[in-house]
């Protein structure tokens, strides 16, 4: 009997949040989200958010020694061919590849910049915690092919505090930071 | 209440009568009865299987020809009833019975087994002086029941000790019929309706002891049918398992006298008393804990299983996770756990390390960041055994 790994990841971008193996070899099989275990994520200054399951799926692979060390440097790709959203993920954990985004918070949105032109939809999800929130913010977006970046709309975040942003765009390296809120996000013609 | 049970004596030069032969023959039918329903549940011995067979009618119609085949049945009374030969089922006697429900064409109706004493007519060759019938044929009659008549049967009060024979018997169910009323056939037969089918002929008893050495429960007679039986063998054992060409247990279960057990497969389900299940690995900050395998959390929430739970953070290497590319090193770190602790209510694994950036000490001191962290875990899942004497 061998042990196996099961990864927690966000459906929408295949980011992983967690990881847990079992040497007993026995688990629960693979499930595509919503799950029923929720997770609680923690950030550097000790703010938490629990994510619930309806945002999450879990994996059941190989363990990795390395995963459950740094569960945000890997994801769980989708096939490479298949168009997003579309296709089953391989049962396989890859690093993910090294290519930051830049996040920035305006009082009524977040723009998620990828500092290139996307080559296909790349599908993104933010969680904002701390700050003036009261409850984590969930939002989730899609960068469309040929644009840059996008804006996504939010709840009113106060200008000049400080939140812990975790954002997450589909086969780009994870973002994690404490930013503060701009003003009103530019205009875009 | 009923009366106690007379048997017939004779004595030499006695002038028999009727009546004490016929005594007799009763008091022996009487015992074999009150043995059969002491000691055996009612239902078939053998054979009585309701099959039927496609036919078409001159026009192409299709319906079926039901058969009971020959077997013996015992009631509840204790009164045995053999059919004799297979017997096919009389539509006519299905439609002079009036049960059918026109309404409901997919209706299932009962078909059961009725023992009944009637006399045979007198033989013109008998004896001068022969006033009545000189043999009683034992028969068994097939009826048909409106739908849910089923559930009547094995009902109501049971026999006084010392009854005898019960005659007529009570009824037997062996299957069901489907009705075509515009046909006036049987469309088919099936032995199962609304989870109520044949019920067969079991034993009452409070000991079962063997003669050979082995004691054997079998699902039937077969190869690869499943069987349980305790052995003497081996100063004795206990095995369960498919049976074998000669009838044998093929042990995929064993438990020998010292009480060891020797299982093929797995052993699973709820922790049961006195043992201890296990689990372990590693796990990041913020996840639920599992358990082990078999163990329900609602057992371990209602105190039926205690969790005994160890964990021990894992060293997370020489940076920060997502932290400063290597190589090369801008920055020098070192890592010291902050916590490593269970939320008991949650289950939720809580680790967390202090990463402290020796980079910055000559120009702003030690710098440091908490960053998530894994740790090992192990989890023992320990079911109490009772103390004796103890529900």
């Amino acid at each position: 009997m061998s042990a196996s790994m099961t990864v927690f990841f966000v459906e929408r971008t295949g980011h992983l949040l967690g990881a847990v193996t079992r040497n007993s070899g026995v688990a629960p099989a693979s499930r595509k989200g919503p799950i029923s275990e929720d997770l609680l994520f923690r950030f550097k200054d000790g703010t938490q958010a629990t994510v619930s399951g309806n945002h999450l799926s879990t994996l059941l692979v190989a363990p990795l020694p390395e995963v459950p060390l740094a569960p945000l440097d890997f994801h769980a790709p989708k096939a490479t061919d298949a168009p997003p959203g579309t296709a089953p993920r391989p049962k396989d954990v890859k690093r993910l590849p090294a290519a930051p985004v830049s996040v920035t918070l305006y009082s009524d949105g977040i723009l998620v910049d990828l500092g290139r032109f996307a080559t296909k939809n790349e599908n993104v999800w933010i969680l904002v915690a701390g700050g003036t929130l009261a409850e984590p913010l969930f939002v989730e977006g899609t960068i469309e092919k040929d644009s840059q970046g996008t804006t996504l709309l939010t709840p009113a975040l106060a200008k000049g505090v400080f939140y812990q942003v975790l954002a997450l765009v589909e086969d780009h390296a994870t973002f994690l930071d404490r930013l503060d809120a701009h003003g009103p996000s530019p205009i875009e013609d | 209440m009923s009366e106690p049970i007379v048997r017939p004596v004779f004595f030499e030069g006695q002038i028999l009568a009727a009546g004490d032969l016929e005594a007799a023959v009763g008091h022996a039918r009487g015992e074999a009865a009150r043995d059969r329903r002491a000691l055996h549940t009612p239902g078939i011995a053998t054979g009585l299987a309701l099959t039927g067979k496609d036919r078409a009618t001159a026009a192409g119609e299709k319906f079926q020809e039901v058969t009971l085949s020959a077997g013996i049945a015992v009631d509840r009374t204790g009164r045995q009833i053999v059919l004799a030969a297979d017997t096919r089922l009389d539509e006519q006697l299905f439609i002079d019975q009036g049960v059918q429900v026109k309404r409901d064409p997919a209706a299932l109706y009962p078909v059961f087994l009725l023992g009944r004493d009637v006399q045979a007519p007198i033989e013109p060759t008998a004896a001068c002086g022969t006033t009545g019938p000189t043999r009683v044929t034992e028969s068994a009659e097939i009826e048909f029941g409106r739908p849910g008549a089923e559930l009547e049967t094995n009902n109501g009060e049971p026999p006084e000790p010392a009854d005898g024979v019960a005659d007529p018997s009570e009824s037997v169910l062996v299957g069901f019929v489907q009705w075509d009323g515009r046909l006036q056939k049987f469309k088919r037969a099936v032995l199962v309706s609304g989870g109520i089918g044949p019920g067969f002929a079991g034993a009452l008893a409070d000991e079962v002891v063997a003669r050979n050495g082995v004691l054997s429960l079998r699902s039937r007679r077969g190869v690869d049918k499943p069987a349980l039986a305790i052995d003497e063998a081996d100063d004795g054992t206990l095995l369960f398992g498919p049976q074998d060409s000669l009838g044998r247990v093929v042990p995929a279960f064993k438990v020998d006298a010292k009480g060891n057990v020797t299982a093929q497969g797995k052993i699973a389900g709820s922790a049961a008393p006195g043992t201890i299940q296990a689990e372990s690995g590693v796990i990041t900050d913020g996840l639920v804990l599992p358990l082990p395998s078999g163990v329900k959390p609602e057992d371990v929430a209602a105190g039926k299983v205690a969790l005994h739970v160890h964990l021990t953070a894992l060293p997370p290497g020489n940076r920060p996770p997502g932290g400063d590319p290597i190589p090369p090193l801008p920055a020098e770190w070192f890592a010291v756990p902050l916590e490593c602790d269970l939320d008991r209510a949650s289950r939720r694994v809580r680790c967390r390390f202090r990463w402290v950036n020796v980079s910055t000490l000559p120009t702003k001191g030690l710098t440091f960041e908490d960053y998530p962290g894994a740790c090992n875990y192990l989890v023992l899942a320990t079911a109490p055994a009772q103390a004796e004497g103890q529900p």
